[in-house]
């Protein structure tokens, strides 16, 4: 299979007062074309850094500190690392390439727009060429348009005509930029917004959004959870996303919408034959959405796996732990012994050592590096065996 | 248009806002039409200069040809308040404007991308704000001379800190919501995420606390006029037709209220003014939010 994010060697630090936060240290990640991956781990274990710094949007006083993120944006041409981008160019990329699926979907929309406007400002923000071929088309059909008001008005559809040929033909003019930046002015594209605002329905229908162009117009207070929910998946993947991440998107949701949500990402996944780097904390939502998973434990990753091998087969301490302590019917869940590390004093050797049944000497000195030991499945223990 | 009828649906659930609006409106037709209402005598060269009709120091009551009276020096009162109408708008106007966007600008700034912007920023807002605004505002007219542009000026000096500071504390507790880190996401740039995400989100209790401010403007205004730190003699200005009343307020010996036109015409002008700013505030409220809207 072909890859799609290759993630190396990823470090971020958070220098605090109270000293260094190593939150993400040496995180080694492959995500391959059209898969669903998910990471798994507990809450501050750093799943959702890894997604922000995939998008470079570690907020301070973090910083990524080495590592690379190649990512495939076509299978044509070669990789780009992200960390190396300017930030121009990775602005280019966040939304239309890589995009993100928040945790809440209410505070993932901005109140004051409406739904169909948050949408058509992913595409205005990334797909103006189309937009404006688009504008001059529909500038061009209304010319031809018979009667007298039309006759009344031509010459200025004529002037409107005139504009969007000179948008299309060239997008960086010093004229696009002048009338796309005032504010008056730029009432005069409004060609390119209404064309922009029919994408966003058409993608509102897509999530399965009934009565799309009356929820286009309404605020998000007046959505309910799972709408909005759809509604910031149609955001996220507007600009034919290549890849989605996925940050706990159902985690706020009840069951039933949390079904459907499930369902729906995996419907536009192929659709869209795009790959999703689902984070979740829910096992069971993991095994039911991910082709493969990882898990991650004090900002590393500790086991790599296919989805059923891992299920079947757990090989590292933690994640045996972590799937004994989910609930089940007639059973006492068991808890985790122990706590999760401080992670400005992270434990020296490996990070699961204090809280593992089967640790020894070698696991209180030397940390562990990810060992493949059944194909495609890799585990970062000095213990464990495959088999 | 269906946003339109819904504001004045919102406006007409709060008949305080509507008696806010009507007084703004009267102002703004009295101010818009003054020529008309009060049309300046022939030959005269600059409108704003109130005629006069003789330089008798005593006031005189209504009268035919003076319908609220003549002030100290025989000036017009009727014509007086009419066009100090205009200069009232434009003080206000002009004040909060210049406010609003050196706020709003600086404010933005300071509370998005914080750091030693935010920092130096502030301190100077602090500088500012160390100083009494009125005794500040005399201080810097006196500086640059006596005139109702200087007053404007010293105006606009003294109160910009206090909208820096509100738009940057909104800002700061918007700048961490998550549909700014979305937008983030989306591939926004600052600029679009400051002008399009943040500050529509931020610049309510601003615009409210403008409105209500504009009325406050005006009375400083009339303060630094009633000084005799405003406008020259004789320009149409409310603050400085009190002040050709200040030896007039008492009255004469066993009629306190002989002169009670003087004073009480300017005074009432101010008043309602200012009261109409203060409620078109509250209405201003009633509609901008859009969480309130639509319930």
């Amino acid at each position: 299979m072909n890859e799609l994010l290759k993630i190396r060697g990823l470090t971020v630090r958070f220098y605090t007062y109270d000293g260094v936060v190593r939150a993400l240290e040496d995180v080694n990640l492959d995500i391959n074309q059209q898969e669903t991956f998910g990471l798994v781990g507990e809450t501050g274990c750093g799943k959702t850094l890894t997604a922000l710094a995939i998008l470079r949007l570690v907020p301070p006083p973090g910083k990524i500190e080495c590592g690379s993120i190649h990512f495939y944006p076509d299978s044509k041409n070669g990789p780009v690392d992200l960390l190396s981008l300017s930030e121009k160019e990775i602005r280019a990329i966040r939304g239309s390439q890589i995009s993100t699926v928040f945790q809440e979907p209410s505070a993932a929309l901005n109140p004051v727009y409406t739904i169909g406007d948050q949408i058509a400002e992913a595409i205005l923000l990334h797909q103006r060429q189309e937009l404006n071929h688009k504008a001059l088309e529909a500038a061009r059909m209304s010319l031809m348009k018979t009667g007298l008001v039309a006759k009344l008005v031509k010459p200025v559809r004529l002037a409107e005509k005139n504009l969007y040929q000179r948008l299309v033909h060239n997008e960086h003019s010093v004229w696009s930029r002048i009338v796309g930046r005032i504010p008056v002015l730029r009432r005069l594209l409004w060609r390119i917004r209404d064309e922009a605002g029919k994408i966003a329905i058409q993608m509102l229908k897509e999530v399965e959004i009934p009565d799309p162009e009356r929820v286009a117009r309404y605020y998000p207070h007046q959505l309910s959870g799972g709408m909005k929910q759809r509604s910031v998946i149609a955001m996220a993947l507007v600009c034919s996303t290549r890849f989605l991440i996925a940050d706990e998107p159902t985690t706020a949701l009840d069951v039933t919408i949390q079904a459907q949500s499930l369902e729906l990402i995996r419907r536009l996944k192929t659709e869209f034959e795009s790959s999703v780097l689902y984070i979740t904390h829910d096992l069971a939502v993991a095994a039911e959405i991910c082709d493969r998973v990882g898990v991650m434990y004090a900002g590393s990753i500790c086991e790599i796996a296919r989805v059923d091998d891992l299920y079947a087969n757990p090989l590292h301490p933690y994640t045996k732990a972590l799937m004994a302590a989910v609930p089940k019917p007639g059973e006492e869940p068991r808890a985790i012994g122990g706590v999760v590390p401080d992670p400005i004093k992270l434990p020296p050797g490996c990070r699961f050592h204090p809280r593992c049944d089967i640790a020894t000497e070698i696991c209180r000195e030397q940390s562990p590096t990810m060992r493949e030991v059944t194909p495609g499945h890799f585990v970062a223990c000095h213990i464990c065996q495959g088999g | 248009m269906t946003e339109l009828r819904l504001w004045l649906h919102q406006l007409r659930k709060n008949p305080l806002s509507v008696i806010g609006v009507t007084l703004i409106l009267i102002f703004a037709i009295i101010a818009i039409f003054a020529p008309i209402l009060a049309p300046p005598p022939e030959g005269h060269i600059d409108p704003y200069q109130i005629p006069r009709d003789g330089y008798s120091p005593v006031p005189q009551p209504p009268s035919e040809e003076h319908i609220l009276g003549t002030t100290q020096g025989q000036y017009d009162i009727y014509y007086g308040v009419i066009w100090g109408t205009r200069s009232a708008f434009q003080v206000g106007l002009i004040v909060m404007g210049a406010i609003l966007v050196i706020g709003i600008f600086l404010g933005s700034i300071a509370g998005y991308f914080g750091g030693i912007v935010d920092e130096i920023i502030m301190r100077v807002t602090d500088v500012f704000l160390a100083f009494p605004a009125l005794i500040l505002a005399m201080a810097i007219v006196v500086a640059l001379g006596p005139s109702l542009n200087t007053v404007i000026i010293a105006l606009i000096i003294v109160s910009w800190p206090v909208y820096a500071r509100l738009i940057r504390g909104d800002i700061l507790a918007t700048r961490e919501e998550d549909y700014v880190e979305a937008a983030r996401g989306l591939g926004a740039s600052n600029f679009r995420i400051i002008t399009r995400h943040v500050l529509p989100n931020s610049i309510y209790s601003a615009l409210v606390m403008a409105s209500l401010d504009i009325g406050a403007i005006v009375l400083a205004a009339a303060a630094l006029s009633f000084l005799g730190l405003g406008a020259p003699e004789g320009y149409a200005d409310w603050g400085q037709l009190i002040q050709f009343s200040r030896n007039w307020i008492v009255g004469i010996p066993g009629n306190p209220l002989a002169y009670w036109y003087t004073v009480i015409i300017p005074g009432l002008f101010i008043l309602f003014f200012v009261l109409g700013w203060n409620l078109l505030g509250d209405a201003f409220r009633d509609i901008l939010d859009p969480r309130l809207a639509k319930r």
